[in-house]
């Protein structure tokens, strides 16, 4: 869990911050979503392994649920105090590029000003919040993750039936497969069975 | 002579680890496209709420939204009068994406945990931007229709990310989700046996 955490706090943190700020909070479930992708490309950065889809989705649902917790802390209260100064001025914007637009944003705006509607829907999005960032932190594995491996890729195909041996292989005697006789084991030079035998050698020995 | 049928062995039986992978296989599945239509669910269901005179309940749905789509009414889809609790393009997004989740196990095996390829994502993420930007710019006036079908594009191939995410989560162990880093390196230690073949025991 530490090791999740680093990445998960600065993309909960960025989450937070951009979701709490009046009328830069509209972007589409944008700040969610980025947040769940950085703390994945961090957690990716950090990692020694190939990075799973399961462990994405949980670096992910961490900074969402820290992001979550910034909105409900940070966010009511800015709402509340810059919310109406806030929209006018992205309204202002709005206005320049297109005038029939403006006034429905300033209407969305106003209405989510209040203070009993503040509070519900930063809860509310609290939920919503830590679901994308999940979902942004999957996708964080498939765009940042170029290592190969885990359990998602399957096992190299095993080598032929009396070969040199192979890590794990049915055929040839791999570690932990009784009973392997003909190729050497995990490794082993010599002929014999493959690690842990009944008889017939093991890693490393000569029977 | 025939055999007995007690003597048949099914030729199509799994062994027990691969049903329960299955098993659990399936039920990241229908967690996945069980949130894409309980999101799609509040949407619709935001308006006929409040057509029905259930306002606080109807608040509730909007209010999880709030923060994620600025709920324009001249953006939205209305139903029984009202606008949908997202705008026409976020709809997109939610209906592709359980749209895409429904379909996904007639495209791919169910148990295959591993991402598809990052382009795709990268690709269907072109539509809805250039939708966006064109309408943004004043270039071009994007319709309700553009913007729901370039999004649930997207919508569609995203779901191709989270279902086998949520098989993935429902496939790893929670000792090993929540605990230190995957090793998926074996440890030179635990390969080597404790014992050499002739009982000694072995020198490291």
């Amino acid at each position: 869990m530490n090791d999740k955490l680093k990445p998960a706090l600065i993309g909960g943190l960025i989450l937070g911050i951009l979701s709490a700020i009046p009328a830069v909070n509209t972007c589409c479930c944008i700040w969610a979503l980025v947040g769940g992708l950085i703390a994945a490309n961090m957690y990716i950065k950090s990692s020694p392994n190939p990075v799973t889809p399961a462990d994405g989705a949980i670096v992910g649902a961490i900074a969402g649920a820290i992001g979550a917790v910034l909105i409900i802390v940070v966010g009511i209260p800015l709402t509340l105090i810059f919310g109406a100064a806030m929209s006018s001025m992205m309204g202002g914007y709005i206005q320049s590029v297109d005038p029939n637009q403006a006034a429905q944003f300033q209407e969305a705006m106003a209405a989510s000003v209040g203070f009993g509607r503040a509070i519900l829907n930063a809860l509310m999005y609290s939920v919503t919040a830590v679901i994308f960032s999940a979902v942004g932190g999957l996708l964080g594995v498939a765009l940042f993750e170029k290592r190969k491996g885990g359990p998602g890729v399957p096992p190299p195909p095993p080598p032929a039936a009396g070969g040199p041996g192979g890590y794990g292989t049915p055929g040839g005697g791999g570690y932990g497969q009784p009973g392997g006789g003909g190729g050497g084991g995990y490794g082993t030079p010599g002929a014999g069975g493959g690690y842990n035998p009944p008889a017939g050698g093991g890693y490393g020995q000569n029977p | 002579m025939p055999e007995a049928i007690s003597e048949y062995v099914p030729q199509l039986a799994h062994d027990e680890e691969s049903a329960w992978r299955w098993r659990r296989a399936r039920w990241g599945w229908a967690a996945a496209a069980g949130l894409a239509a309980l999101f799609l669910a509040l949407i619709v269901g935001a308006p006929l709420l409040k057509a029905g005179g259930f306002g606080a309940a109807a608040e509730a749905a909007y209010g999880a939204f709030a923060l994620a789509c600025h709920q324009m009414d001249e953006r939205s889809f209305h139903v029984a009068g009202y606008k949908m609790a997202v705008c026409a393009r976020c709809l997109g997004l939610y209906a592709g994406a359980l749209a895409g989740a429904l379909v996904y196990p007639l495209a791919r095996q169910l148990v295959r945990r591993d991402l598809p390829w990052r382009g795709w994502v990268i690709a269907a993420a072109v539509p809805t931007s250039v939708d966006f930007a064109l309408g943004f710019s004043g270039l071009w006036e994007n319709t309700h229709a553009s913007r729901f079908l370039t999004a649930s594009l997207l919508g569609v191939v995203v779901a191709f990310y989270f279902v086998p995410g949520a098989v993935d989560l429902a496939l790893t162990p929670r000792t090993i989700l929540f605990g230190r880093k995957r090793n998926f390196q074996p440890e030179l230690s635990n390969l080597l046996p404790t014992e050499g073949v002739d009982g000694h025991e072995r020198q490291t």
